[in-house]
């Protein structure tokens, strides 16, 4: 066994369990739907089960569990990501806040499920060079962990799908309010905004398209300004 | 060199950046005669200034969040390259130029940068944001004047040169809101034009300078009417970078802001370089263009290698020079004539009459004008200093600002 290797991983593992208590709490904070209310709270409480078991089991491979590899500092990056998404949610409905916070929870479930199938491999495949308690530890704690990280993807996958098929069948349709605070989509004329419009005296550049097409219709070779 | 008014900035040749860096005698340049100097010279030294200051200020920012090397590495070194051009640009100031005379200077650039990009702004949303600030910059430059006549004897147009007005705008006791009323729509990244992402991140990065010129210069007059003076417009330019910033779009990656902010030099050095006459002035800006020319082909391939995206995709691949600092003078007055009763209310902006009782703004106003308002205590000031009569030449345009200054007077003082 590449014992710093396992190391590293493991700290990476644990600190995706980290992130994954910390999604839980501010989706939990936010959800609106009381089936998903319960399955937050109830899944927060196996992550934080699961962060124990990764604490222990790193202290009994003879590990610090405070020790960060240079992997788990991007994991923790990638987590943190999601999470910031909460600061880029103006114009969306709280239905969509609400899917938004479930698919952050289907995206480090993601990560966190392999991680665990890595963790199961790992304790199949490790050799004679390893102690016999380290072994059994790894194995018991795949035997616990494992189904509850299938559990856990599993749900968030189906339950987003649902989610966002009830949205695009039945509704409701996101409010027009969405286009508050961003100067895209269907605003209003100035007119309506301003009861005074400069239109005297501007210059050539005035008269070009306030919008120019995205940045997938310009990738895709459509000329830009 | 010469350089084309259309340029495509990604592969305009530039000079190496292994050869930018200077001596310290070639940094420092002779600096202008305040006297002498054009006054729009003076204006693209001053915003050129402001730029580079909020081009290092932001590539510190980056250097904060990131930990690769390639970019860091990259960031420091153009970030010198930067502080140099700093250093020589804002050393062309001259002495001899007090503090109040290179804020009349500061207004003048605000005034006549912000009209022309407003006439040039593409988004009505933009356009009339830019408009709401020129006319709060406008009424600064009166005040200012009037602490220049009061305190040093000096006609604000020896600086101006009669190219912008010297009138009140709309008066600087109302500019004082609520912190939150202050916030804008922000453009979206992958539908805003180019240009109108140029002329924020030039605004902003000029506000922002005169931000931190007055709050680091305010303090140097002994005269408690010049402090106040500057304390009070001094947080107005805060709320103006609070203002122009909630314009930007805050799903721009870091790498993206670069590139920006290069594409941003790169665009205000070339109408420096075009508009300028002064032959020594024209050399420099020549010359830090073709620096900025570099470090923006330099961060245009840290996006490519690091986001997978082409620079010209996002920013388009020629560059249009369409700024020049000239008079505006007509259409301020226009601007000024149609809108000086505007306010702003979430996100849009309505007269003053169909304002609410509860406007929040009107407590904020409430509490900080409650012992006095420093920019109508300076017309006071001079009022009653000159009597009613004019004592030097060039006082009859000012004597005449401050009569409009003084019926623009609310009988009530405060809200509105």
């Amino acid at each position: 066994m590449q014992r710093q290797a396992v190391m590293d991983a493991l700290s990476e593992f644990l600190i995706v369990e980290q992130c994954g208590l910390q999604l839980y709490r501010v989706a939990l904070s936010r959800a609106q739907h009381e089936d998903l209310r319960h399955q937050y709270e109830e899944f927060l409480a196996e992550t934080d089960q699961h962060r124990t078991i990764l604490v222990e089991l790193i202290t009994k491979l003879g590990g610090d569990p405070d020790y960060v590899s240079p992997t788990a500092r991007v994991a923790q990056a990638k987590a943190n990501a999601l999470l910031d998404s909460a600061l880029l949610i103006d114009g969306m409905s709280p239905a969509e806040i609400e899917a938004n916070d479930l698919e952050n929870v289907l995206l480090a479930e993601t990560k966190d499920q392999a991680d665990w199938v890595l963790l199961t491999q790992l304790a199949e495949g490790l050799g004679d060079d390893v102690e016999p308690e380290v072994q059994q530890a790894l194995s018991e704690a795949v035997a616990q962990v494992g189904p509850q990280e299938d559990e856990h993807l599993g749900w968030a996958r189906t339950r987003l799908a649902e989610m966002r098929m009830s949205v695009m069948l039945a509704g409701p349709a996101p409010p027009p309010e969405r286009w508050e605070s961003r100067l895209s989509g269907p605003i209003p004329p100035i007119s309506e905004v301003h009861p005074a419009p400069i239109k005297e005296g501007l210059l050539e550049g005035a008269a070009e398209p306030a919008w120019i097409p995205s940045v997938v219709s310009r990738s895709m070779g459509v000329k830009a300004p | 060199m010469t350089t084309p008014v259309t340029l495509n900035p990604w592969e305009e040749e530039g000079i190496p950046l292994e050869k930018q860096y200077r001596t310290w005698k070639q940094i420092v340049k002779e600096p202008y005669h305040k006297l002498d100097v054009d006054a729009y010279s003076r204006a693209r030294i001053i915003l050129m200034n402001g730029i580079e200051n909020a081009v290092w200020n932001f590539s510190h920012q980056f250097s904060r969040m990131t930990d690769n090397h390639e970019i860091l590495s990259l960031l420091a070194r153009t970030r010198r390259v930067e502080d140099q051009q700093q250093t020589t640009v804002n050393w062309l100031n001259p002495a001899e130029q007090t503090v109040l005379e290179t804020s009349i200077a500061y207004e003048q650039v605000a005034v006549d940068l912000t009209a022309y990009l407003a006439r040039h702004e593409p988004d009505p949303y933009m356009r009339e944001s830019l408009h709401f600030g020129l006319l709060e910059d406008f009424d600064h430059l009166y005040r200012y004047s009037e602490l220049m006549d009061y305190l040093e004897g000096t006609d604000a147009n020896t600086i101006l040169q009669s190219k912008t007005d010297i009138m009140p705008g709309r008066p600087t006791e109302h500019h004082h809101n609520d912190p939150e009323a202050r916030l804008l729509k922000h453009y979206e990244k992958n539908r805003a034009h180019p240009i109108s992402k140029l002329h924020i991140w030039t605004l902003l990065s000029g506000e922002q300078q005169t931000r931190n010129y007055y709050k680091s210069h305010g303090f140097m007059y002994a005269d408690r009417t010049a402090r106040e003076l500057y304390a009070e417009i001094g947080e107005v330019e805060e709320e103006h970078v609070s203002f122009y910033e909630s314009l930007t779009d805050p799903a721009e990656t870091p790498l993206e802001r670069m590139v920006l902010h290069e594409l941003m030099e790169v665009y205000n050095y070339l109408h420096c370089l075009e508009q300028e006459e002064d032959p020594r002035l024209k050399a420099i800006w020549d010359e830090f263009l073709h620096m900025e020319l570099t470090h923006l082909q330099l961060w245009g391939d840290m996006l490519r290698k690091y986001e997978g995206l082409e620079p010209e995709t996002l920013f388009g691949a020629d560059l249009k020079v369409e700024f020049k600092f000239t008079e505006n003078k007509e259409y301020v007055r226009h601007v000024l004539s149609e809108q000086v009763d505007l306010r702003q209310i979430d996100r849009h902006w309505t007269v003053k009459d169909q304002l609410p009782a509860d406007w929040p703004s009107y407590e904020y106003q409430r509490k900080v004008n409650a012992d006095g308002v420093p920019s109508e205590e300076v017309v006071d000031l001079q009022a009653q200093r000159h009597n009613g009569n004019a004592p030097h030449p060039g006082d009859e345009l000012l004597e005449r600002a401050r009569q409009i200054a003084l019926q623009l007077r609310e009988p009530s003082g405060g809200g509105g």
